[in-house]
């Protein structure tokens, strides 16, 4: 059975303005998301800006409370859990923030910050304290002495260490990374997920790795989820993305993304125009606006997500209609496309 | 067993073309607390009319502050600039010019575009009050063709209803939209050079590749020379023609970018394109690290700055501080034991 299942989630954030501060409108952040994460697969979750990617593992953690639809971890439905049923649940979920420098509390040294969650969490008596923070330490890499150390007095890649660090203290069988690499340098960015490469393996860890960078998610994950205006617009493997994308909002991604070697070059493939807002996306496929080979019906019907390979589901009716007549001449979900 | 050194065919800048800005020996120090700080030490490059330059490095290498050198952007009173650093434009050294006179250059002759487009851009003017500014400031065109000239560029920059944004403030426009504005006030005066740094760091991916096409295009169009000032070699592969990589305030290496990409001869060059993740190389593993870090300005070693980091580190690496050496033409390596196929062959 897999460890998380969000089925059928909405996470809107109203609009207040006017003299009274009413709410006006509402951006729809993340709609409809549904999808399965088993035991020990790493799943990267990509878009751009305001994709609703962050809202997205804030949701599922339970930093926002979503507006519609559920969010199932290991046969236990914690989107309806009280704060209370929440907590034991919440030690087997940690989060990893972007900003190594925000995320850290600048007046703790790195062992009193580590030893406040050990202490809230209950992981180990008292007397063991000092010694696993120690262990913690060196499992990132760190020498034992910056216990002793505050946030200010390490380099972002050692802070972004200790964050990891912090994560692991509680043993918990799921991450969320939201860009956990993104303010690195390249070299220590490396560094960071090499050892997150590491962890996951030693510890059997579940990661939801949510990032802009296709070339990380497509390293470091098993398989990803690319979003646009909220919507999950692919989720594919991150095996041969190159040759299995299917979405053309996957496919402009992978062109727009910067190649690897000035002999690969080409003339630049660009996508025209800008994400629309999510204050009012368009009412077909949200992608339509940007979309080059749009059609008519993409204007006013958004397409479902559906298989259209192994583990292999997009939102596209184009997409739709070529698996359909590619793979299984008498589907059900054509039966719209005749038109 | 000689195979032809790879460099020897690379196309670079055709030999006979003068270069339109000349940095030699730029030496940049900051005056603080901590005593005289060098942030940029003896670099030297030349850019050519119509390409592409890209300056290379992670945080704190000393990219920036070069760029803010050439353009005199710093802060005069802590700045100091070493006694034999010039840098050539026009027939004059920029470092030396009066304030005023650099005024006229700045935007004019040199534009520059920031990581963070606001900087550039004040709030309180609409997009069209701000290019017709530039234009006013710096060409001699009359009101009713300045007017015309402003959504010229607009539509030029592909910034949909020029007629209706000309009107709008920066903060009603999205990030990638006011790096085309900026990048719009830059064309606006047609200059020689233009110094991009990070331009597209903060965009999103589709973003970026718009923003590129236009530099590309500014090129190809204006014969305009560019240094482009990035962290992300994918953006070097794409837009540069030669590359100088800078460490610790100093330059490394430069080259022609297919060597760079093929051949670097510097160990700090080629860590660098080994840690980042590739496309269609899954999980092939760990990605190669630099270990440590970048040693501060206050402690830089006297002798090879990357030595503590570097694999290849003997002993002499740690004694004598190496000389940025000409190894081709084209081509220079701060190293005392480069890396490239041409130094196995001649040994």
């Amino acid at each position: 059975m897999a460890l998380l299942q969000v089925n059928r989630l909405y996470k809107q954030f109203p609009v207040r303005g006017g003299l009274l501060n009413r709410p006006i409108g509402a951006v729809q952040a993340v709609t409809d998301v549904s999808f399965e994460l088993d035991q020990g697969v790493t799943l990267g979750v990509i878009g751009e800006s305001g994709c609703g990617k962050s809202t997205l593992g804030k949701t599922i953690i339970g930093l926002h409370r979503p507006t519609r639809g559920t969010v199932t971890f290991d046969g236990v439905e914690i989107t309806s859990l009280s704060h209370r049923g929440m907590m034991p649940l919440r030690r087997r979920m940690q989060f990893i923030f972007q900003d190594p420098y925000s995320s850290l509390n600048p007046r703790m040294t790195a062992g009193q910050m580590l030893s406040e969650v050990i202490r809230f969490h209950d992981i180990v008596s008292p007397r063991q304290r000092t010694r696993y923070i120690e262990e913690l330490l060196e499992i990132v890499q760190m020498r034992p002495d910056a216990r002793h150390r505050y946030p200010h007095e390490f380099s972002g890649g050692q802070r972004q260490r200790l964050n990891i660090a912090r994560a692991l203290a509680v043993k918990p069988d799921f991450i969320i990374a939201d860009e956990p690499v993104s303010a690195l340098d390249v070299s220590v960015q490396a560094q960071i997920l090499n050892l997150l490469m590491d962890l996951r393996e030693r510890f059997g860890l579940t990661i939801m790795f949510i990032s802009h960078d296709l070339k990380v998610v497509e390293h470091f994950c098993d398989e990803m989820i690319v979003m646009y205006l909220g919507q999950v617009m692919e989720r594919l493997s991150c095996d041969r993305i190159q040759q299995t994308a299917r979405h053309p909002y996957t496919q402009a991604l992978l062109k727009s993304n910067p190649i690897n070697d000035p002999r690969d070059r080409t003339e630049l493939h660009v996508l025209e125009g800008e994400v629309p807002s999510p204050r009012n996306p368009p009412p077909g496929c949200p992608f339509v606006t940007r979309c080059p080979v749009a059609e008519s019906r993409c204007q006013t019907q958004r397409p479902g997500l559906v298989p259209v390979g192994r583990r292999h589901d997009a939102a596209c009716w184009l997409v739709d209609a070529d698996a359909a007549s590619a793979v299984s001449s008498g589907s059900g979900k054509t039966a719209g496309s005749s038109d | 067993m000689s195979s032809a050194s790879p460099s020897s065919e690379l196309p670079t800048a055709a030999p006979t073309a003068r270069p339109v800005l000349s940095v030699r020996n730029l030496t940049t120090q900051f005056r603080t607390d901590r005593g005289l700080l060098t942030a940029v030490d003896s670099v030297s490059f030349d850019v050519f009319e119509g390409e592409v330059l890209g300056i290379v490095g992670e945080s704190g290498c000393g990219k920036s502050v070069t760029a803010r050198s050439i353009m005199r952007l710093l802060p005069e009173h802590i700045t100091r600039y070493g006694p034999d650093s010039r840098v050539e434009f026009s027939g004059c050294n920029l470092l030396e010019l009066k304030e005023r006179r650099m005024r006229r250059i700045r935007g004019d002759r040199i534009a520059m575009i920031f990581q963070e487009p606001m900087t550039a851009l004040n709030p309180v003017y609409t997009i069209g009050a701000q290019l017709d500014e530039a234009l006013r400031y710096h060409t001699s065109l009359s009101r009713r063709e300045r007017r015309r000239r402003v959504l010229e560029l607009l539509e030029r920059v592909e910034i949909p209803s020029p007629e209706r944004r000309r009107r709008e403030y920066p903060h009603q426009l999205s990030g990638g939209m006011r790096q085309r504005i900026v990048i719009a006030m830059a064309l606006a005066c047609e200059p020689d050079v233009l110094i991009a740094d990070e331009p597209t760091t903060a965009l999103d991916v589709t973003i970026q590749a718009q923003i590129l096409r236009l530099m590309d295009e500014l090129r190809k169009t204006s014969q305009t020379a560019i240094v482009l000032i990035t962290h992300d070699l994918g953006v070097v592969a794409q837009m540069c023609d030669r590359v100088v990589v800078m460490y610790a305030g100093q330059v490394v290496e430069s080259a022609g970018v297919d060597d760079l990409f093929h051949d670097a001869a510097h160990p700090y060059t080629r860590a660098l394109l080994e840690s980042i993740p590739r496309s269609g190389a899954r999980r092939t593993g760990r990605l190669a690290t630099i270990p440590g870090m970048v040693p501060g300005l206050d402690e830089m070693p006297a002798a090879c700055r990357f030595a503590e980091r570097c694999s290849g580190r003997e002993d002499r690496c740690t004694r004598i501080a190496p000389r940025l050496t000409d190894i081709t033409d084209a081509r220079s390596v701060r190293c005392h034991f480069p890396m490239h196929q041409a130094a196995g062959e001649t040994h």
